[in-house]
């Protein structure tokens, strides 16, 4: 008896087997396709600009937000206008199709803002218009109320070089301390700012700077993969924002390599608002975290835009030289 | 489960649960990084972002399965032998584990839904002193 239904449900069993293989592993690699009703969504404006007092050109990009099904996706708005209010009443406008640059968006040039507060006003056809209000952090630099010190020396350093190929290769201890204003959050990001030595952009000659906290998990920085470079905040009941210890590498190659290790290790130190390091911060953890993996919970990327959408930033910023 | 007689048995089982709550990016929009602070390099780092609706507004799929096993003893001289002949998800339902928002070839969007366990057959020997 046993025998008889073995025998019976012997094909049955390695049919199954094989449909499993055939059929069940296409569905587990595709996944299955659902319709999912989602709530019609009405466009706004996504805006992005982000300022310094004095620059030759600075962008502001406007996108209209998109359902999540859209194939079209986020797409730029080029008639967007844009509207600088100062709280003196002094104004700056630029966008529409003339500002219009391909590939980049509206450039603002001959940029000279004064410090203070000023609110972004964003139109476009067919949008609710869009607001952002934004105070510019003190002017950072060496001197002066809102004063950083750095000092670094070289640790390391080699240099190689034979009829095809220079290379060389200098390695600094950093020190920063940054200024902390009492119950003010002073936000900074210091990050390398590269330079290509060959104009044409080729990998014949360059440089690469790498920077590197040498505190293991210090409380009062972490890395920012948007901004790509170190946001340092002052944490309360640490050694505030002083001496904070980096190591600065520096690799060179090229024809010309003595003139290239003439040309200092620049780095960028840049004085944020508040909401410019809530809107990269969150754009990091979205990355990382809530739109990467399958099973955290999903991050609400943070706006100080009226609509909701996108950042209006402004900054101060400096250049130190490791000469 | 039923008794064909005392060296056959055929069980089988079916488990279904209410899909789970799940929370679904509603929309998206760009947005950009500087690449240069300091300098004249007026270029923009971009980037797509998802944003999520009202938390656990949507549901997954029901999760739902049979189960099928067939037991055949036969009783030898010094030990009991079964042989067990099972199959999970018998009619090799996908079960959702996780969802994803993805685009098709042809730039349409949709919500798929991945599971972990197809129909797996199984056999399996024990052996009883």
């Amino acid at each position: 008896m046993a025998h008889r239904i073995l025998n019976v449900f012997r094909p049955i069993v390695l049919g199954c087997a094989l449909l499993a293989s055939l059929s069940g592993c296409e569905k587990l690699s595709e996944g299955v396709v659902r319709e999912i009703q989602f709530p019609e969504h009405t466009p706004e404006l996504a805006v992005t600009f982000l300022a310094r007092p004095q620059a030759d050109s600075l962008v502001a990009r406007t996108h209209a937000s998109a359902g999540i099904l859209d194939s079209a996706g986020s797409q730029k708005i080029m008639e967007a206008e844009y509207t600088l209010t100062h709280t003196s009443g002094a104004t700056v406008s630029w966008g529409g199709q003339n500002d219009w640059v391909q590939g980049r968006g509206h450039a603002l040039t001959d940029v000279d803002l004064e410090s203070g507060t000023w609110t972004l006003t964003v139109e476009a056809p067919g949008y609710e218009t869009a607001t952002a209000v934004q105070t510019f952090p003190p002017d950072i630099d060496s001197v002066g109320s809102y004063a950083f010190a750095a000092e670094w020396f070289v640790v390391d350093s080699t240099f190689s070089s034979d009829p095809d190929w220079n290379y060389g290769f200098r390695s600094f201890e950093f020190n920063l301390t940054l200024p902390d204003r009492v119950g003010v959050d002073d936000l900074f990001l210091l990050r390398s700012a590269q330079k290509d030595f060959d104009d044409e952009g080729s990998w014949e000659s360059g440089q690469v700077i790498w920077l590197e906290s040498l505190i293991e998990d210090d409380p009062r920085m972490e890395w920012n993969e948007s901004l790509n470079g170190f946001l340092i905040q002052d944490v309360p009941g640490t050694q505030a924002l002083e001496s904070l210890p980096f190591e600065v590498q520096q690799e060179i190659w090229g024809e010309d390599l003595e003139e290239a290790l003439d040309s200092a290790p620049r780095l960028e130190l840049v004085a944020l608002s508040p909401e410019m390091v809530l809107f990269y911060r969150r754009l990091d953890e979205i990355r990382n975290g809530g739109g990467g993996l399958f099973f955290s919970e999903p991050i609400l990327a943070y706006s100080n835009v009226s609509s909701g959408y996108g950042c209006f930033g402004l900054y101060t910023s400096t250049v130190i030289e490791l000469d | 489960m039923h008794t064909f007689s005392d060296r056959v048995d055929l069980s089988a089982t079916w488990v279904y649960g209410t899909g789970r709550a799940l929370t679904l990016p509603e929309s998206v929009f760009r947005t950009f990084a500087p690449v240069d602070f300091t300098g004249t390099n007026p270029d923009l780092n971009g980037t797509t972002v998802e944003v999520p609706g009202e938390k656990n507004s949507y549901r997954q799929s029901p999760y739902h399965r049979a189960d099928v096993a067939l037991t055949i003893r036969k009783q030898k001289q010094r030990y009991l032998r079964s042989t067990i002949i099972s199959v999970y998800n018998v009619y090799n339902n996908l079960n959702p584990f996780f969802s994803l928002v993805e685009q098709n070839v042809d730039g349409s969007r949709v919500i798929r839904e991945y599971g972990i366990f197809p129909i797996i057959p199984s056999i399996a020997w024990r052996i009883e002193f």
